[in-house]
């Protein structure tokens, strides 16, 4: 591969920020005349109250290659799209960035809601570098990516924020930059308007390097080959996507997992699950039910587990247990193929009363399972056939 | 859509935290480059700007002069009631007045533009990489285009002075005005330049612009004339404005102003201090930037 194909090298970037805003004004002031005086001051480590947004950040992204960000909210990965797009300079290390850059950073930006859709992508498409009768070439085109025909002649503020971002999108993507940068706007079209950018993103990647943030993991996936994950500013995890997205979901699961919560109801005086740590996709797995009732009243219990992803059930076994004079001991659930795709699943444990009537117990986010396989691919539930799936 | 891209790309830019002093050659070449892909967008912002600014409003273009003739009105008000002292200048009081003050607005809108251009543009700048150049050379659009309009008031004011016999048309008016008024333009935008970076990050300047400019207004020849000596006349001299305001108006009315050398040193003041204003937008704007937040 030639070295002419890297579009984008970062090495060893990261930037500084103020917590406090008067501080951070004088030290804007302060950064300005250093930089008249011709001072560097990478060297230099944190003045008061400053942290660093990024840290340490470097990779290469060649034409052809599609590179997910992924992070929790807050770890930098805006400030490094910034940095990216020339709009905030890195306070150590470097970017080099060869060829016309196309960014989507933010809903409406550059669009005033006065003015028209019509005459907002003139001025967009001028902003972005085009001049009138290239805007012109592409004006019908933009139009009918965005859906808007119809719409065009009247103000911006008029339209949905759905409506916006696919103007956005359609004018950013008109100009068929060689570097394609994608904040999570697309978050806010319906599931349409995302397959088609999930369509056209496939398409640029023939002529372009694209980098994407998403908290779509499905999304992403999709889309993207390679990845690296933002923690806190620093890059905790940089190569194939799905190992990417296995450290991301890990450590969501960690912030939001704890604590977990159990409404008992007073019937019972003790329960206990064991569930495996983790099971292949597709392969068999046994897990433990052990309930200790007060009385021995209750002969039949339903028996209710949820596999959440994302805060979403996906999956659900769903069983009726004998109780044996008030006990189960011990009791093995067999599952023939757990038929779910890779992912760590959270498992939210409910027993009900025969007649489904009476929650007896909920214990949410206190368990969880982790289900390996060699790919992510986009439904969590897997269908088997008489063919292997890997 | 198109075939592939086979030849490599054009644009490299490199990012650090390097000074851009370090690299003058580069420096300038940058700047050259991003002024002339300005235009064409700065045409687009000072037409979204204009027509934004009047289409939610029913007087539109009026409200341009509308103040001045309110203000210009006040003190004819004040001076035909003997509030003021005698007028003793060669050229009638209510031209000298309206005249004046018509191209002090010019002058306030010139050292506000920048700011207020780069303000309301702030969206866009923490968002999208683009000519930052445009923004200024919008301004500029915008206050040409607003002094056009405010000539379309003193075009038949004019006239009806000229009946009146207070004032005589001169041809060398048609290009030496124009000059005049391109120094106020000049003179305005790198003061206003220079107060830009700062005016970003502190609402004070702003604020303090608009204050100065109120009470500046009786310290330069507009609403009186410029005494034959004095403190009055030190103070006066002291301010660059009252040069440029003094010689448009005096070359508008051909009356010449006395204080015609003293133009020139400001405009070539101004033309250097241009520069330097350019570059300290420049270098200026990736910090601020960071500091406006997300």
């Amino acid at each position: 591969m030639k070295d002419d194909d890297v579009l984008i090298r970062v090495e060893n970037v990261s930037k500084r920020f103020c917590r406090d805003l008067k501080r951070s004004l004088f030290y804007g002031v302060q950064d300005v005349a250093s930089e008249m005086l011709g001072i560097d001051r990478s060297g230099k480590g944190l003045r008061k109250a400053e942290f660093w947004a990024n840290t340490g950040i470097s990779f290469e992204l060649r034409r052809g290659e599609c590179l997910g960000l992924i992070g929790h909210n807050g770890a930098g990965k805006t400030t490094l799209l910034k940095m990216l797009n020339g709009l905030i300079k890195p306070d150590t290390g470097s970017i080099t960035m060869r060829g016309q850059v196309g960014a989507l950073i933010a809903l409406g930006a550059g669009f005033n809601p006065i003015l028209t859709g019509r005459e907002n992508v003139y001025i967009a498409g001028s902003v972005l570098g085009l001049k009138k009768r290239e805007i012109d070439a592409k004006y019908d085109e933009i139009v009918e990516f965005a859906e808007l025909d119809g719409f065009m002649d009247s103000p911006v503020q008029n339209y949905s924020s759905g409506m916006q971002v696919r103007l956005g999108f359609a004018v950013a993507t008109a100009m068929e930059p060689d570097i394609l940068l994608i904040d999570e706007v697309l978050a806010v079209g319906d599931a349409a308007f995302r397959f088609k950018c999930s369509e056209r993103i496939s398409k640029a990647l023939g002529s372009a390097a694209v980098i994407f943030v998403s908290h779509s993991a499905a999304q992403i996936s999709q889309i993207c080959s390679r990845g690296i994950v933002l923690e806190s500013g620093g890059m905790v995890m940089s190569g194939e996507i799905q190992d990417c997205l296995d450290v991301y979901e890990k450590n969501q699961m960690a912030k939001s997992g704890s604590p977990g919560k159990e409404i008992v109801s007073r019937e019972i005086s003790e329960a206990k699950f064991e569930f495996p740590e983790s099971c292949g996709s597709g392969d068999g797995m046994d897990f433990f039910v052990s309930l200790y009732f007060k009385e021995p009243t209750i002969k039949t219990i339903v028996l209710r587990v949820s596999f959440m992803l994302g805060g979403q059930s996906v999956a659900e076994i769903q069983t009726v247990l004998p109780v044996n004079d008030g006990v189960l001991e011990r009791e093995r659930v067999s599952v023939r193929s757990l038929d779910l795709g890779r992912g760590n699943y959270a498992l939210d444990i409910h027993i009900l009363s025969e007649d489904r009537c009476r929650h007896l117990l909920r214990r949410i986010n206190c368990e969880h399972i982790s289900v390996l396989g060699s790919d992510w691919g986009v439904a969590p539930y897997r269908i088997p056939t008489n063919y292997p799936s890997t | 859509m198109n075939a592939p891209k086979i030849s490599p790309p054009a644009q490299v830019r490199t990012y650090s935290p390097e000074p851009a002093l370090r690299r003058p050659m580069t420096l300038f070449r940058d700047m050259a480059r991003d002024l002339s892909l300005s235009w064409e967008l700065a045409l687009a912002i000072a037409r979204r700007d204009l027509s934004a600014l009047y289409r939610q409003s029913v007087l539109g273009y009026v409200w341009a002069f509308l103040p001045v003739l309110a203000t210009t009105g006040v003190f004819l008000f004040l001076r035909s009631g003997g509030a003021l002292a005698k007028w003793e200048h060669p050229i009638p009081y209510p031209v000298y007045l309206l005249v004046g003050s018509l191209l002090w607005q010019v002058f306030a809108d010139a050292v506000q533009g920048p700011l207020k251009v780069v303000t309301k543009s702030r969206a866009m700048l923490v968002k999208i990489n683009f000519p930052r150049e445009s923004l200024v050379l919008a301004g500029v659009l915008t206050t040409v285009f607003n002094f056009v309009v405010r000539m379309l008031i003193l075009v038949p004011a004019l006239v009806f002075f000229a009946t009146r016999g207070q004032y005589e048309f001169h041809w060398s008016s048609l290009y030496a005005f124009p000059l005049g008024v391109a120094g106020i333009v000049l003179l305005g935008y790198v003061i206003g330049i220079l107060l830009t970076p700062i005016g970003m990050l502190y609402k004070d300047v702003s604020m303090g612009i608009g204050m100065v400019l109120n009470f500046l207004m009786f310290l330069v020849p507009v609403v009186v004339a410029l005494p034959r000596e004095g403190m009055i006349r030190e103070v006066m001299l002291a301010n660059p404005a009252t040069y440029v305001v003094d010689c448009a108006r005096g070359w508008l009315l051909g009356v010449p102003s006395e204080l015609v050398g003293g133009f020139w040193v400001v405009v070539g003041a101004s033309l250097v201090l241009l520069m330097l204003g350019w570059l300290l937008y420049r270098i200026s704007l990736p910090h601020v930037i960071a500091r406006l937040g997300m």
